[in-house]
């Protein structure tokens, strides 16, 4: 299935890369578009370098329906680095 | 020697300030965002590697000033590749060159500089992905056990991993995804090259007949630097160094001469430059260390030695890097230079300068 994931950033934010199973997503332009399987997990994972404060936020949308994947901040106890992860699957699949 | 700011470097700021202030304002500033990379990243990757996106800066000392625009992109591997370029020009025509040499660049001169970075580190993610699967789902089912309600069983599976983690025995915890990353170095390695166009205005010291000449400065640097991994209550700290291998062209000291009298009329003096541009080369080696978030104010220090082994001249620059919020804006700072005399007479002695700049980010993308 055709899914299409849109990079939010805000702040101080130099570097959000955002990777599923390992694989980097390729933004261009914020916006990126992968193939995935709807009856699976994924592991979703992101490393930012920034200044506290700044966020991140991606969007992933699949036959119109809208899901956050994930909404980060960095925090002052971050250090202005985060690295975190997540098990993931498309909505409506595990429904 | 300190001088004050002239009247039309001040209002080129202030005009410049009120300018970007209007321009939109999504990701970070040039020489400001330093500040913010400060303990982070190098100072030289935020602005010239392409990190700090695009923005406007216009900077200020003793005798020069400059404004340039900065653009640039990344490319998110494994870690970080990016590129920038810079275009730069004297505000004022014709100011001599300052000849910092811990500025890692021509001064005075118009330029375009291609700057090349690569960030890498340790991967904070190091465990299989079908063992942080089987991990993840571990904690999950440990986490919806120990939940009383239906909302916070369901709240479960939204967790992260830095969340999850507590649910896991604790020699399973660091397979999960790497706790270690705030305390990991990350590695800075930058190359750049800058080419310039100066026109040099002189006169000859015989007819005093005024010239032109048109000259190529360029500059080609390397370095790089570690920011160094905190565990808490440690204070971000970065350090480096690099090397810097540059042609310029100084503008030398303006001087009088008079021609002599005529049988009649006035005698012509002529005030500037006597004698055609000489090219100065210089190999600099630098040191950098910087704190960030110092005491807890939001404010960082660096400290920035240098040598110019071809001229035999020292220098110390320490810049202090004024922060405002997380919600971008601009930036600005305080630089003090110190350096010894060199025993070129065509470059001033100034050996003590004070310096301001200021810079706003700006964005070419549809971000």
């Amino acid at each position: 299935m055709n899914v299409q994931f849109r990079r939010q950033r805000t702040g101080e934010l130099q570097m959000a890369a955002v990777y599923i199973d390992q694989r980097l997503v390729p933004f261009r332009n914020e916006v990126a578009q992968q193939d995935l399987e709807p009856d699976r997990d994924y592991i979703l994972s992101w490393r930012l370098i920034g200044d506290t404060g700044s966020s991140v936020k991606v969007v992933m949308t699949a036959e119109d329906v809208a899901q956050t994947l994930f909404e980060a901040t960095l925090k002052h106890a971050d250090g202005g680095r985060q690295a975190n992860g997540k098990i993931f699957r498309l909505k409506g699949a595990v429904q | 020697m300190t001088r004050s700011l002239s009247f039309p470097v001040l209002a080129s700021l202030i005009m410049a300030a009120a300018a970007t202030a209007a321009i939109g304002q999504e990701r970070v500033s040039a020489d400001a965002a330093q500040s913010r990379l400060a303990g982070q990243l190098p100072a030289d990757v935020a602005w010239t590697s392409g990190l700090a996106g695009e923005a406007i800066q216009f900077r200020a000392e003793s005798d020069s000033s400059e404004a340039a625009i900065f653009i640039g992109d990344t490319r998110e591997g494994g870690w970080v590749n990016a590129w920038s370029l810079r275009f730069a020009t004297p505000i004022q025509k014709g100011e001599s060159s300052t000849n910092f040499i811990t500025e890692s660049g021509l001064s005075g001169s118009s330029s375009v500089r291609m700057t090349l970075s690569h960030v890498s580190g340790s991967p904070p993610f190091a465990t299989p992905v079908a063992e942080q699967l089987t991990l993840g789902r571990q904690a999950i089912d440990a986490c919806v056990g120990k939940s009383v309600t239906a909302a916070a069983r369901e709240a479960c599976s939204n967790l992260t991993f830095s969340d999850l983690r507590e649910y896991l025995p604790e020699h399973l915890r660091s397979r999960l995804a790497d706790p270690n990353f705030e305390s990991a170095n990350i590695w800075v390695w930058t190359a750049a090259l800058e080419v310039g166009h100066q026109e040099i205005d002189w006169r000859d010291p015989l007819s005093l007949a005024e010239q032109e000449t048109q000259r190529t400065p360029y500059a080609l640097s390397l370095s790089g630097g570690v920011s160094l991994g905190r565990g808490h209550g440690e204070q971000p700290f970065y350090v480096g160094g690099g090397v810097e291998l540059a042609r310029e062209y100084p503008a030398g000291d303006s001087r009088t001469l008079c021609a002599p009298p005529p049988a009649v009329g006035p005698q012509e003096c002529f005030t500037g430059r006597f004698g055609a541009p000489e090219a100065r080369d210089s190999q600099v080696i630098h040191l950098v260390g910087r704190f960030q978030e110092v005491a807890g104010a939001p404010f960082a220090v660096e400290l920035r030695p240098a040598y110019d082994l071809r001229n035999d001249v020292a220098e110390l620059a320490a810049t202090l890097y004024l922060v405002s919020g997380s919600d971008g804006g601009l930036r600005g700072g305080l630089r003090a230079r110190w350096r010894t005399e060199d025993d070129d007479p065509l470059t001033g002695d100034e050996r003590f300068t004070f310096g301001v700049f200021v810079g706003a980010p700006f964005s070419l993308g549809s971000q």
